[in-house]
């Protein structure tokens, strides 16, 4: 049986159209293995070594996996990302699907217009959106602050509150990737059939109820899909603390790519770093997967 | 036909791609490639530096130097040093140079230095040389040198009847200023006496003119839970709770609204750092300050923070590389660099006595020129501060990065969070030794 598949592959391989075909697919394949598949075996096999770029790696085995169990500052980081996660995701799905509804509804005028401005702050660097929301929200000089001494409240320092900074770049997290949820609902909301709501208002369904019992049901695999991009966007969370708050104030916004970045680029520990970002990996994969069964047994 | 065709225009290609290499090869069989770089912080300093070469390449026509600057430099010149791909000249500031040097990525200096076509080492800070040496062996050259110096609003003093800050005043000066300079309306400040980026170059210089230091002598520890720095620490902490001082709360954790404030008029004095000093200028034209020295403690000290040269250990032209950092660091080409730039002091001694060292020209159309008042009152404290033997550099270490690391976390936590100095203080310096035992 073997036999005969590959000597079908053979036969198909003599035809020009299919070697036209690998060759389309080559090119992409060779580069993802260089610059994706490649450099991510090199990480793996680096979590195991202590290496600083000037000297040569030396095999540390497990001592690096050994150390991150015991650093609290990594713990720390790992909390600091699930809460920024919890405080962008949910609030990103629900805002996400009640714009996207309103969007869909035929009442909406000037949908476009206000599609566009949601989904304007996607297309901005996550730096950009930084300096602009620092500008922004300036204790000093930032429009926020404008508006809340005008309304005679005191003037509020987000970003060097230790309670509100991880709050302020949770929403600004919002704020940058809401057009995408609205998108994406929008997408999911436009291919659900008319004809179930036809039927649900035949049998006297309130607006409330066609949303529970058809529209939310029936967009569970785009509602999973988010969650799992959400989830995994959520982990990788970094320009926004580089640009606005570096980590700080006192390790408030220290999210785990910020301490991966900190060991390997500013402690020259490449090593630790790597091996930081292989149990995030692995995390993040667990994750899915149990999102995936989750979902499987829902949709 | 079309086949004919097709090999005509492959043919065409590879000749002209022959004849190119060739032609280029015979024009430049005799030029040997230099790559060097800086940070390049804006446009204009590119502009400057490319500026800088083409005088180096008329002045030595067998070298061609391909200058090249980019953001994220550490993180760029690791990922190179990794490829085996460093420029040969790169330009460095102390933590940069640090973090290189002790990791054995940079050349050995001494022998072009001390040779025949070398480099007066008297002419140049000792604090500077002291930063780029290891073991007796130097890495580096100091390209420029800046400090702390304290800015005042002279309006404000004159608004309150007082004296202006001098070269003389202590730290229990400037709390006494800053007391009588704050204006509250109710709870709120409307004018702040003093305010300063809270960051660890501020705390550098405040630590050791205290008299304190952050590594023991060896430098195999930190030594900063001393009195010395507690008494720095808290004696910000008194001037910010008093509302004497914007502090972080105010002011953030990053180096620039300190300066807004200041320029604003809501602040009536600054220490900032001589690259920050002119622009309040910028910021406020009309706003009408001057500079003098920071307030001095038990140590007459001024920490710099230098900009410096140095060569990769990766590289293959050693000699050409010399050539182009002597060229950049000749008393002509470091006057020319201050009197476009004047961000920086130029770090050769010999440079501030040279003619139009006091007329900095800027670059026509981007950087304004320096009058000869503004010289005096904004500029000329400089002079003073980088004299020999007041000038250290004593906070460069192998760990230089974890301090700053964990000192600028430690001022975060005091004055943001409200722990409790000792407690910030110990754990700052538990983190520090941590890293230290765990080696490079």
């Amino acid at each position: 049986m073997k036999q005969a598949n590959s000597s079908n592959l053979f036969k198909q391989f003599k035809d020009k159209k299919v070697q036209a075909a690998y060759l389309f697919i080559a090119v992409p394949t060779i580069l993802i293995m260089v610059f994706v598949f490649l450099p991510n075996i090199m990480g793996v096999i680096l979590a195991f070594f202590k290496y600083d770029v000037a000297s040569a790696p030396r095999f540390l085995g497990l001592g690096n996996f050994i150390e991150l169990a015991r650093d609290a500052l990594v713990w720390h980081s790992f909390r600091v990302t699930l809460y920024y996660i919890m405080g962008t995701l949910p609030v990103a799905i629900v805002l996400g699907l009640f714009i996207a509804l309103a969007l869909n509804a035929k009442w909406f005028i000037g949908k476009k217009i206000v599609r566009t401005m949601y989904f304007f702050p996607v297309i901005l660097g996550m730096v950009v959106v930084g300096f602009l929301w620092q500008w922004l929200l300036n204790p000093m000089f930032g429009f926020v602050n404008y508006i809340l001494g005008e309304m005679g409240f005191a003037s509020i320092n987000f970003f060097n509150n230790v309670k509100l900074a991880l709050p302020t770049v949770a929403l600004i997290g919002v704020w940058k990737n809401l057009g995408f949820f609205i998108v994406v609902y929008l997408a999911g909301l436009q291919g659900i059939e008319e004809t179930f709501y036809e039927a649900a208002r035949i049998d006297g369904a309130s607006k409330w109820q066609q949303i529970r019992y058809i529209t939310w049901p029936l967009l569970a695999p785009t509602t999973f899909f988010l969650t799992v991009m959400g989830v995994i966007g959520g982990f990788q969370i970094f320009q926004l603390v580089y640009a606005i708050t570096q980590g700080g104030p006192a390790d408030a916004t220290r999210v785990i790519i910020y301490d991966i970045y900190q060991n390997a680029f500013q402690f020259f520990r490449f090593g630790y770093g790597s091996a930081e970002a292989m149990i995030l990996f692995l995390f993040i994969m667990t994750i899915t997967l149990f999102q995936w069964r989750f979902y499987q047994k829902r949709i | 036909m079309k086949k004919k065709l097709v090999y005509f225009l492959i043919a065409c290609m590879i000749g002209t791609l022959v004849l190119t290499a060739g032609v280029s090869q015979v024009l430049g069989a005799k030029r040997t490639e230099v790559e060097f770089v800086t940070w390049g912080p804006s446009p204009l300093v590119d502009e400057y530096f490319e500026g800088r070469v083409v005088a180096f390449e008329k002045l030595h026509p067998e070298i061609k130097a391909n200058y090249h600057s980019f953001g994220d430099y550490q993180n760029k010149l690791i990922i190179l040093y990794a490829a085996g791909e460093t420029p040969d000249v790169i330009s460095t500031h102390t933590l940069i140079h640090d973090a290189f040097m002790y990791r054995n990525m940079f050349l050995a200096l001494d022998s072009y230095i001390d040779g025949p076509n070398g480099l007066p080492r008297d002419d140049f800070p000792t604090s500077g040389w002291n930063a780029l040496s290891m073991k007796g062996v130097t890495y580096g050259i100091p390209q420029t040198t800046g400090g702390l110096g304290l800015m005042y609003n002279r309006d404000l003093f004159d608004k309150a009847g007082m004296a202006y800050p001098n070269e003389s005043w202590t730290w229990d000066d400037l709390k006494e200023a800053a007391e009588k300079l704050t204006i509250k309306k109710g709870n709120r400040v409307v004018q702040y006496g003093f305010t300063q980026d809270w960051i660890s170059w501020c705390l550098i210089d405040a630590i050791y003119k205290a008299g304190g230091t952050i590594w023991n002598k060896d430098k195999t520890a930190a030594a900063l839970n001393s009195e010395e720095v507690k008494n720095v620490l808290s004696f910000w902490k008194e001037l910010i709770d008093n509302d004497f001082a914007a502090g972080p709360k105010i002011v953030g954790t990053a180096a620039t609204e300190a300066m807004k404030l200041f320029a604003m008029g809501r602040a009536a004095m600054m220490i900032g750092g001589t690259w920050q000093v002119m622009s309040a200028k910028a910021m406020s034209p009309d706003l009408n300050y001057a500079v003098t020295l920071a307030p001095q403690g038990k140590t007459k000290i001024n920490v710099v923070f230098d900009t410096n040269y140095a060569i990769s250990n990766q590289t293959k032209v050693g000699d050409e590389a010399w050539t182009l950092a002597k060229f950049l660091l000749s008393p002509d080409g470091l006057l020319e660099t201050w009197r476009s730039l004047y961000n920086s002091l130029p770090a050769r001694y010999s440079c501030f006595k040279m003619e139009g060292f006091k007329e900095p020209k800027g670059i026509p159309g981007y950087i304004p020129p320096v009058t000869e008042k503004e010289f005096e009152e904004i500029l000329s404290w400089e002079i003073k501060a980088f004299q020999k033997d007041t000038t250290s550099t004593e906070y460069s270490s192998a760990f230089a990065i974890n301090f700053m690391v964990y000192s600028s976390k430690m001022l975060q936590e005091i004055f943001i969070k409200g722990t409790p100095v000792e407690q910030a203080l110990d754990s700052c310096v538990a983190e520090i030794n941590k890293a230290i035992e765990r080696g490079l």
